[in-house]
């Protein structure tokens, strides 16, 4: 029994990416807010439906008790309340900001929402696997990265502590793989589900080609879908599709318990459900982010080998290690240096190596200013600085254009002056202090 | 054991029971009481050749007669897309049932449809699935049955005021 637990703690918490698990939040968060969300469009006519229309589902019966009597009917001003707030806490959650009360916000919101739509008799899948991931995230440390969250409290310990550390991008903790893993288990389930009703109901004459046929033929022209209408006057094509749908459902774990497979799966998994909407116009595009759960084995193991790109040589950012304010800096252009071209030198503790990359380097030119220098040992400082890292990192390529704005020349080395005498610098480090 | 790691084994346990339970109903109908944790049976009969089926489109004869018809849809009826069609199925029945999901589409006619109304028409096409899988994509519509308001008379819309299912 011991061992099955120690096994089982593995699985679950093997160390994995926080990077990834992030990502995940940010596509979810994302697509919801850009397409999955339950619109008022749909609960607004429902909410002010006769009462005898309203039978509510388990779920918005608990989420609404703790605001009146058992099965109590949200009102439709209620509902755009509830509307209002859940969309600004997907804003939040996607920008990292609050995140996990947000994303509670959000879970709770959005399957209050949905659980309401579907009170009136009629459910539907599709927003299933995005209501639960919303919970899942909101118990998981996806804020650790990729989130202001993340970005204030690197900001606040570094300089707190008067030591700048970057932080790569492959960090990993034991508590941020299980959250992927479920969302990956739940859908095996989800698709298991769907084989083992086909399986059930129709038997092995499923996949006899007719089946799919009458499926994509009543859908097709319904909707009058010329693929679905073509499918069905193809019944050997159609026969085939039904056969790679079912085994896709069937085997779909395979893509958790062998990661190699997963890029297979994945990728069948996002044409099953393109070529549902394309032949029958069901809509499941909320698979489509939530098979990024798979992340982590899709870039362990590539559809293909690429040749390891040569390693870029980095510019170095020299900073004043005993000034918070550009402790605090580095820190946030560690956070913004998503393609990783950054390196840092404290200009005390490292003066040495900072000499050697540009001999002429004046050390106290370094200490009144921000120097930035390339890969071929040209130095930038002050604003010359600012402009060579907005070009490097990706989130300030927004504002690069202001940095090149007539006048912006006198304005920015204007500004930066200020800025620069006006920071505090300590005399010794934190350590040093103490000794 | 960390109170963190206590949350995400309890969060594991809920999702995988609750979602994991639905494989043990595989053939019932959908388990609507516990969602988002459901089963999956749509589309999952078989179906043989020969088989036909037929779909039904209610259409409302506009004023003054002799005009032109309209087609009604389930957003014009207020209704869910699923139920619409099924209740447009019911309608085709030629038993008390079907008179009564008649009278109904009238009445939703009268209350939602926006226009004066001189009629309302069931229309229907029915296809055939053979060897060669589907036959014919554009049969032609057959006439099922039609209602008309007494004679020289129309159905006016209702006022916006009322609010109705």
């Amino acid at each position: 029994m011991r061992r099955v637990l120690r096994a089982l703690d593995r699985y679950w918490f093997a160390p994995a990416r926080l990077q990834d698990l992030a990502l995940f939040r940010i596509l979810c968060v994302g697509s919801w807010l850009l397409f999955f969300f339950p619109g008022m469009e749909r609960t607004q006519p429902l909410a002010t439906a006769d009462a005898h229309l309203f039978h509510p589902l388990l779920v918005v019966k608990i989420l609404m008790w703790p605001l009146g009597p058992w099965g109590v009917r949200p009102g439709p001003m209620f509902l755009h309340a509830v509307f209002l707030g859940t969309m600004t806490a997907g804003v939040f959650a996607l920008i990292g900001k609050y995140t996990r009360p947000s994303l509670l916000i959000l879970a709770a919101g959005n399957t209050l929402l949905w659980g309401h739509i579907y009170s009136y008799g009629w459910v539907h899948h599709g927003p299933i696997l995005l209501s639960v991931a919303f919970w899942i995230l909101a118990f998981s440390p996806s804020d650790a990265a990729l989130s202001l969250d993340a970005l204030q409290r690197r900001r606040h310990a570094a300089a707190h502590g008067m030591r700048f550390e970057p932080v790569p991008p492959t960090a990993e903790s034991e508590h941020a793989g299980w959250p992927l893993r479920l969302v990956q288990w739940l859908m095996a389930l989800i698709y298991l589900s769907a084989a083992t009703s086909k399986l059930h109901d129709g038997g092995l004459a499923w996949m006899n080609g007719y089946t799919l046929v009458y499926f994509t033929a009543t859908d097709g022209i319904r909707w009058n879908m010329p693929l679905g209408i073509w499918i069905a006057q193809h019944p050997g094509i159609a026969q085939l599709l039904s056969i790679g749908a079912l085994l896709l459902e069937l085997t779909f774990f395979m893509a958790i318990l062998v990661p190699r497979l997963a890029w297979p799966y994945v990728l069948g998994s996002i044409a099953l459900h393109t070529g549902i909407f394309f032949a029958q116009r069901a809509p499941f595009f909320e698979h489509v982010p939530i098979v990024f759960a798979f992340i982590g084995s899709l870039r362990r193991y590539p559809l293909w080998r690429r040749a390891p790109a040569p390693a870029r040589p980095p510019w170095t950012v020299v900073y004043d290690g005993l000034c918070p304010l550009c402790i605090r800096t580095m820190v946030t252009l560690d956070f913004l240096d998503l393609r990783r071209r950054l390196s840092y030198l404290d200009l005390e503790a490292d003066w040495q190596r900072v000499a050697a990359l540009v001999p002429g380097l004046d050390r106290e030119r370094a200490r009144s200013a921000m120097v930035v220098i390339s890969p071929d040992g040209v130095a930038h400082s002050g604003l010359g600085a600012c402009r060579q890292l907005a070009k490097l990192l990706p989130p300030t390529w927004p504002v690069l254009p202001i940095l090149y704005f007539p006048l912006s020349t006198p304005v920015g080395n204007w500004l930066y002056g200020r800025v620069a005498a006006s920071r505090k610098r300590l005399h010794c480090t934190v350590e040093a202090c103490a000794v | 054991m960390t109170l963190q790691k206590a949350v995400a084994i309890a969060v594991i346990g809920i999702v995988l029971t609750l979602q994991g339970r639905q494989l043990w109903y595989p053939g019932e109908p959908q388990h609507d009481r516990y969602w988002p944790f459901v089963n999956w049976p749509m589309y999952s009969i078989s179906v043989h050749a020969p088989k036909q089926f037929s779909r039904q489109s209610l259409r409302v004869l506009a004023c003054p007669a002799g005009a032109e018809v309209a087609e009604v849809t389930h957003e014009d009826a207020h209704v869910e897309t699923f139920v619409f069609y099924q209740m447009l199925r019911a309608a085709t029945d030629s038993g008390p049932s079907g008179e009564a999901m008649t009278d109904t589409l009238e009445s939703l006619v009268k209350r939602k449809w926006p226009h004066p109304a001189c009629g309302i028409q069931l229309w229907q096409q029915t296809f055939h699935i053979g060897r060669q899988g589907l036959e014919r994509a554009d049969v032609p519509w057959v006439l099922v049955w039609e209602r008309r308001p007494e004679a020289g008379a129309s159905w006016s819309p209702e006022p916006a005021s009322r609010k109705d299912p």
